[in-house]
């Protein structure tokens, strides 16, 4: 994947919903956006920021996909929102139709990416979100030749 | 009129028959929480199988119970959102099953919903409008019913629902699935000022919830926070088993505390003296105390059902639809599942 990598941190709710609605504002529709992250480390935020950035109604809205497993939002593209918590693996994904769904042409952000990575083309972009402090996060951002994505400057 | 009522929505598989939307003639639920339980969680492929291998049993059971047939309905009725899309479509197949085959009328009805009216059922003399608090694993919402068919929801869980919050903070104590129950008797030998955790309310007067945070809020108090270990209280970072009661009732009592606020909040701005509760957070004995007691000092008189109407089941939904036949709002063969409302 020789596409570009960024590694920033976030000191803040806000810088983290930032660095997700500038890279749901990168989305051309297709990705795949794999989160990774330890519970609480803010997968679920970043991903309403990401739904900001896709134009999607009351980004504030998103919710936690745990229980539903898949939860969808109409926007500039379709975000669909997966969370692979409580899966046992990538066969449950697949009997959920993922494959459908990535080749839907809407944006596909999965939780818990980890947990499923068969179902995670290589082509994907990779959120790895570490907890450093009480409200800071280092994110890496990694992403493919194919997508564009200008790395931002939180101030 | 009987109906029989289906509920699959999530890992209880439960068929009903209720008469008149009143009596309940049977009450069946297959819980598959057994088979969840090493998973931490509701697995969904998991559930569908277990719906798809109890649904035709507890349907025979349902009817046996209640000492009916097929041959004595008047209609069916399932759950047909929100939830797990796969664990839905179950129920909803078989409902529609029955519903062609017999020629019934079919109603496919709001699980949420059904919870409210869950509350109906137990006390048929439910003053109107009441407010009613429905959380649970998947859903936190805050609704107004002004009639049996005249029902808002007026509040939501932005994030993650209450349930939703007991089951990860068990995970991060390591104390197993279901934490509700678990998380609930611990919580009885605690100290619920043990731990400073914040309380979300969100912009003054929202009626909606925020329970990521705690969650958050409760991995830093538990492990320690990375590069800043030491906390203002003796515990910060000191994860001991001695600790867990402690933990177990600080954090019940933060949610405890922001469902009773916000729903009495509700009621206030709403002008309504009657407030009534559903889903299995329900059933935590601390939300029952704390709201009944608050409720008190505001005049206003809380509606408890039975632990067996507060978690998932099928007379909930049976005993709604009894409403929907009687306004013609019955459901074409072709109706769909919806993971949302």
């Amino acid at each position: 994947m020789a596409g570009g990598t960024q590694e920033i941190e976030s000191r803040s709710v806000e810088q983290t919903l930032e660095l997700g609605r500038a890279l749901g504002e990168s989305c051309r529709g297709g990705e795949v956006i794999a989160l990774i992250g330890e519970l609480g480390s803010g997968k679920s935020l970043f991903t309403k920021g990401l739904a900001a950035g896709l134009g999607i109604d009351r980004p504030d809205h998103v919710t936690s996909p745990t229980f539903v497993i898949i939860n969808e939002y109409p926007g500039r593209l379709r975000l669909y929102h997966v969370d692979a918590y409580r899966l046992g693996g990538a066969d449950d994904l697949d009997a959920l139709g993922i494959e459908e769904i990535i080749d839907s042409g809407g944006v596909v952000a999965v939780e818990w990416a980890d947990r499923v990575s068969d179902c995670i083309p290589g082509e994907a972009i990779t959120v790895r979100i570490d907890i450093t402090g009480d409200s800071r996060r280092r994110l890496i951002i990694s992403w493919p030749r194919c997508f564009r994505f200008d790395n931002v400057t939180l101030l | 009129m009987l109906i029989l009522g289906i509920e699959s929505s999530c890992d209880e598989t439960a068929a009903a028959v209720v008469e008149d939307g009143r009596r309940i003639m049977s009450n069946v639920i297959a819980s598959q929480q057994h088979l969840h339980r090493k998973y931490g969680g509701v697995v969904p492929e998991i559930a569908c199988r277990a719906h798809v291998e109890a649904i035709v049993a507890t349907l025979d059971e349902a009817l046996a119970e209640a000492d009916v047939t097929l041959d004595d309905l008047d209609a069916v009725a399932v759950a047909n959102r929100p939830g797990l899309i796969g664990a839905l479509l179950i129920g909803l197949t078989a409902a529609k099953s029955i519903a062609w085959a017999r020629e019934l009328p079919l109603a496919a009805v709001s699980h949420i919903h059904a919870h409210l009216y869950a509350n109906i059922l137990n006390e048929p003399g439910l003053p109107m409008p009441f407010v009613g608090l429905i959380a649970s694993g998947g859903h936190t919402s805050i609704a107004i019913c002004r009639s049996v068919m005249d029902m808002d929801i007026i509040g939501s869980t932005t994030d993650d629902a209450a349930g939703e919050a007991f089951d990860k903070v068990a995970k991060i104590l390591e104390l197993g699935y279901p934490g509700g129950p678990i998380i609930d008797r611990l919580a009885r030998d605690g100290d619920p000022n043990a731990f400073n955790l914040p309380r979300t309310y969100l912009e003054p007067g929202s009626l909606d919830f925020s329970f990521s945070g705690i969650k958050t809020a409760v991995l830093y108090a538990w492990r320690g926070q990375p590069g800043r270990m030491r906390g203002t209280d003796g515990h910060k970072g000191a994860a001991s088993p001695e600790a867990v009661p402690d933990m177990a009732a600080s954090f019940q009592e933060a949610v405890v505390q922001v469902l009773v606020d916000k729903t009495l909040d509700a009621a206030g701005r709403h002008g309504v003296s009657h407030v009534a509760i559903g889903g299995g957070v329900a059933c935590n004995s601390r939300l029952r105390e704390v709201l009944t007691q608050k409720a008190k000092t505001e005049n206003i008189t809380v509606h408890v059902p039975p632990p067996a109407l507060c978690t998932d089941n099928a007379a909930m939904v049976a005993g709604l639809a009894y409403h929907y036949v009687n306004s013609g709002l019955t459901a074409p063969l072709d109706v769909d599942a919806f993971s949302r409302l």
